[in-house]
């Protein structure tokens, strides 16, 4: 799809307010019901095993289906192995003349879909009716689903009822339970007249040839019990090697896709069992299982993206994702959404088929924490960008600003000389419009002034009167803290100062390459990471300390992962990785920090998604917060991003915006006077809406807080810290 | 016997929070008189049934006949669509979660359960297992069986806006009876 229909099909959405209604509860409900639905069960290990039996079935892959064919072929049923969506549907085509079938009835499969079998199957005359009622509902508005599990999520109960009363010649008022009567008369004489069914299965075990079904609404059972003809259509993702192994998936998937405990069905089919071949006489089953690939196995060859055949299919990262609780399905283009329908669409579809969607991730990670399968998506959403930006390259504007962003000398000579053009343009501490090269990429958006002086000429001022230093950290500041809040830098030397650490700044010190990495600029990331690398080699400091998590996060893990393949760096970075500590870790680490002067205060505490996902770090910030003297009071949905996420919030605003405003609520409905946070970035992001909505509450990070509550201030720095918020 | 106690308890308690009906018979004829006052109270008239232990040992055809219902047992492709209510007897009841886990080889069981609107179970109440492992554990043990149902609460969809809504495709009312003593296979 084109860019600019790509935008126009956000922007209509983003307008459609019942989607936006709909979504927004929805996604409001799930986190809450999911976590009662896991009540008593330990979701870690729970997920442990989930992933360790998948993995295994995908490792064994040819093996499973080896098995999985010989004992269901034992059982009586015909195994076909289809390489790719034409042959598996030729296959169904042939049977079903071969058979003599003219009404087939479907449970949910998502594989038909993929493939577009019923397609294939009306151009035959061959009568087919999808018989979940989200996907009923859906065959007869001719629409694609909006979702895995809920596919008609994006429509109301009037829409519902006109395309019932357009279809079924009978005028349908939009009661919800009377529409339900409604598919339950119409569906009933179709399960009836049915001479084939057509099911997808959640699981295949190989050791017993068994597929479980797992149905709410009972047509998956129809499905099985009615028709003389019963074809099941299984993607090689849906192995499990032992009999045994349904179990942690039966406990995850329900709970995980619905909230559940258990679906109202599940059935376990092993081989056909007998079916009335007429009204009167019952007979063995013409029963058969298409096994298709469909580019799983081009899947798992690939070392990058082979665990997400660990997907259950629960759908939990779309109900969980800020940019899909926004946008719905549909923008993403084929059948399956979200996060991770953008990478099985780059597999069954072609790479191409990704290229926009997969921008759509704002890299939050809230995916990953919830994934049954502990699938990475984030990460794998990354690769896709990566390689679409080496196979495509990038937009000309962002090529250049990376350019520039990872030329040192030129970047901060360019910033320097913004920081006196921007004085007719800034109002207060924000600006409209950041001068030359990066004017393109602010998209209208407020931005922070860049500082007069930045903290690499500031920080050689600061008198660090350590009496007995206990140890010496080097400070990589980061493009936001170093150029636009060198206070918080002044602040992160004064807290480590009253640790007794002294504080270090490598004057060689760049960008961290997280701009690069994320918009799929691998080349000009590993430049940075070099960079970074060397500029720190110098150093004999104990730690390495920054407080923006992004920076840590790639300074810590990204820089190894960059440069693990490079035999002359692979070494240097993982020793500089061990050394990175973020900042109120290392403040923790150290003691914390004792209440100190002034009234305690009300603050609630925004989770930044690279130091709580990535890092693990959201009990330190809050107990030093406490020892300040803070009474933290916490928000909700603390840990949801801000909707800043670098890059993004200048490449989709309109996505942003909302993702922000959401925050912003829950911000203001903490009661709190301040709200904290620990990385520049949401600092950024979130003081710049409060200021656009005059809401009374100061954003500040926690070493600004700290800074301020030292008991002893020692020396008149004090000034220094008071310009510590943005109004 | 306690344990059995603690079973049928935590059993009711999460199959009723799915909208299932569950009582509790001393014996199987027992369990035949509240059946047939359950689909009196119903208004229900034609019943199909799946025999098994329970409703054999029970008579139950001859006990819901007499109360003047019309009641099938054999080639129930033509009459299960059509019955108010059908009766099937499953082998567990799993107490974490709720869920009845019968065989469902043969098509009856099947079309009894799935194709009226009212489905009652009949179910030992030495089939009680405490947990979905336990169950899969006596599944395999067994050899598995050709279909293997699981049923936990009425069929339900929340397709149309997320709203819950009781009775798709499947029974709109789920009612259990556990039988204390069946009377043979009791373990």
């Amino acid at each position: 799809m084109a860019e600019r229909d790509f935008r126009q099909q956000i922007q209509h959405v983003l307008e459609n307010q019942v989607l936006r209604k709909a979504l927004g509860s929805f996604g409001e409900s799930y986190t809450e019901a999911r976590e009662k639905a896991y009540a008593g069960y330990d979701f870690e290990q729970l997920r442990g095993e989930v992933a360790r039996i998948k993995a295994y079935a995908a490792e064994h892959m040819a093996e499973m289906a080896q098995q999985f064919t010989a004992a269901a072929t034992a059982r009586g049923a015909k195994v076909y192995h289809a390489k790719t969506g034409d042959e598996a549907k030729q296959y169904i085509l042939d049977l079903a003349e071969r058979c003599g079938v003219k009404n087939i009835v479907k449970s949910k499969s998502m594989a038909t879909e993929e493939i577009g079998l019923n397609e294939a199957l009306l151009r035959k005359g061959i009568d087919v009716q999808e018989t979940d009622l989200g996907e009923w509902i859906l065959q007869l508005a001719h629409q694609r689903p909006s979702h895995m599990v809920m596919p008609a999520i994006h429509m109301t109960r009037e829409q519902v009822a006109d395309v019932f009363t357009e279809n079924l010649g009978e005028k349908n008022e939009p009661d919800i339970a009377a529409l339900v009567k409604t598919a339950r008369k119409e569906l009933r004489s179709k399960f009836l007249a049915a001479d084939m069914g057509i099911s997808g299965a959640n699981i295949a075990v190989a050791e017993t040839g068994t597929l479980v079904m797992l149905t709410n609404e009972g047509n998956g059972r129809l499905t099985a019990t009615l028709p003389r003809v019963h074809v099941f259509l299984v993607g090689l993702e849906k192995f499990a090697a032992k009999f045994e192994d349904i179990l942690p998936i039966l406990q995850t998937l329900p709970r995980s896709a619905t909230a559940q405990q258990i679906t109202s069905y599940v059935s376990m089919i092993t081989g056909p069992t007998p079916a009335y071949i007429n009204e009167l006489e019952t007979g063995p089953k013409e029963f058969h299982i298409v096994l298709l690939d469909n580019g799983r196995s081009a899947m798992y060859a690939d070392r990058k993206f082979k665990q997400a055949l660990q997907c259950i299919r629960c759908g939990s990262c779309l109900n969980v994702c800020p940019a899909y609780q926004l946008l719905g399905g549909h923008v993403y283009g084929h059948i399956y959404t979200g996060g991770i329908g953008t990478i099985l669409t780059a597999f069954t579809q072609g790479l191409e088929a990704s290229g926009e969607i997969q921008n759509l991730c704002l890299q939050c990670g809230k995916c990953a924490e919830v994934c049954p399968g502990e699938l990475d998506i984030p990460a794998m959403i990354l690769e896709l960008r990566n390689r679409i930006g080496q196979q495509k390259g990038l937009p000309y504007i962002q090529k250049i600003a990376l350019g520039v962003v990872s030329n040192r000398r030129l970047f901060h000579s360019l910033l320097k000389i913004a920081a006196k053009a921007q004085k007719p343009f800034a109002a207060g501490r924000m600006i409209r419009h950041l001068p030359l090269f990066t004017a393109n990429l602010t998209g209208g958006m407020n931005l922070p002034a860049i500082a007069d002086v930045p903290l690499r000429d500031s920080i050689a001022k600061i008198n660090q009167a350590v009496s007995e230093p206990k140890g010496r950290a080097a400070l990589f500041a980061g493009c936001l803290i170093d150029f636009c809040y060198p206070e918080i830098g002044e602040s992160v030397v004064k807290v480590l100062n009253s640790k007794g650490v002294v504080v270090e700044f490598p004057d060689a010190q760049s960008c961290c390459g997280a701009p690069a990495n994320y918009m799929g600029d691998r080349g000009n990331a590993v430049k940075l990471a070099k960079q970074n690398i060397e500029a720190f080699a110098a150093s004999g400091a104990e730690y390495i300390v920054s407080a923006c998590p992004t920076c840590t996060h790639m300074l810590a893990h990204e820089f190894v992962e960059l440069l693990k393949d490079n035999p002359a760096w692979a070494d240097k970075a993982k020793r500089f990785a061990a050394k990175v500590t973020d900042f109120s870790q290392l403040v923790h680490a150290l003691g914390g920090i004792q209440a100190g002067k002034g009234e305690n205060f009300r603050t609630t505490y925004h989770d930044s998604c690279h130091l709580k996902r990535s890092l693990g770090v959201f009990r330190e910030p809050r107990q030093l917060l406490v020892s300040a003297g803070a009474e933290l009071v916490e928000m909700k949905e603390s840990d949801r991003c801000c909707g800043f996420a670098g890059s993004y919030s200048v490449k989709f605003p309109e996505i942003s915006a909302p993702i922000l405003e959401r925050k912003l609520k829950n911000i203001a409905e903490s009661g709190a006077e301040n709200v904290c946070m620990d990385c520049p970035g949401c600092l950024m992001q979130i003081s710049r809406g409060l200021n656009a909505q005059g809401i009374q509450i100061k954003a500040k990070h926690t070493a600004q807080i700290l800074a301020e509550r030292l008991a002893d201030p020692g020396g008149g720095e004090e000034t220094t810290q008071s310009s510590s918020t943005w109004d | 016997m306690r344990d059995t106690e603690r079973l049928y308890a935590e059993f009711r308690q999460k199959a009723e929070a799915v909208s299932a009906q569950v009582y509790r018979a001393g014996t199987g004829d027992e369990a035949g008189i509240l059946v047939g006052n359950l689909l009196a109270g119903l208004g229900s008239k034609k019943i199909v049934i799946s025999h098994a232990g329970i409703s054999r040992q029970a008579k139950l055809e001859q006990v819901l006949t007499d109360m003047g219902l019309e009641v099938h047992s054999a080639k129930l492709r033509l009459q299960a669509p059509l019955a108010d209510a059908g009766i099937s007897q499953v082998e567990m009841a799993v107490a974490e979660t709720g869920s009845l886990i019968g065989d469902a080889s043969n098509v009856e069981d099947r079309l009894v359960s799935t194709l009226p609107l009212v489905h009652i179970a009949l179910v030992s109440t030495g089939g009680l297992k405490a947990t979905l492992a336990e169950a899969l554990v006596a599944l395999r043990e067994g050899g598995v069986p050709g279909q293997i149902n699981f049923i936990t609460g009425p069929s339900r969809t929340s397709d149309i806006e997320r709203v819950l809504t009781i009775g798709v495709h499947g029974p709109e009312k789920l009612i259990i009876v556990f039988v204390d003593q069946e009377g043979q296979g009791n373990g």
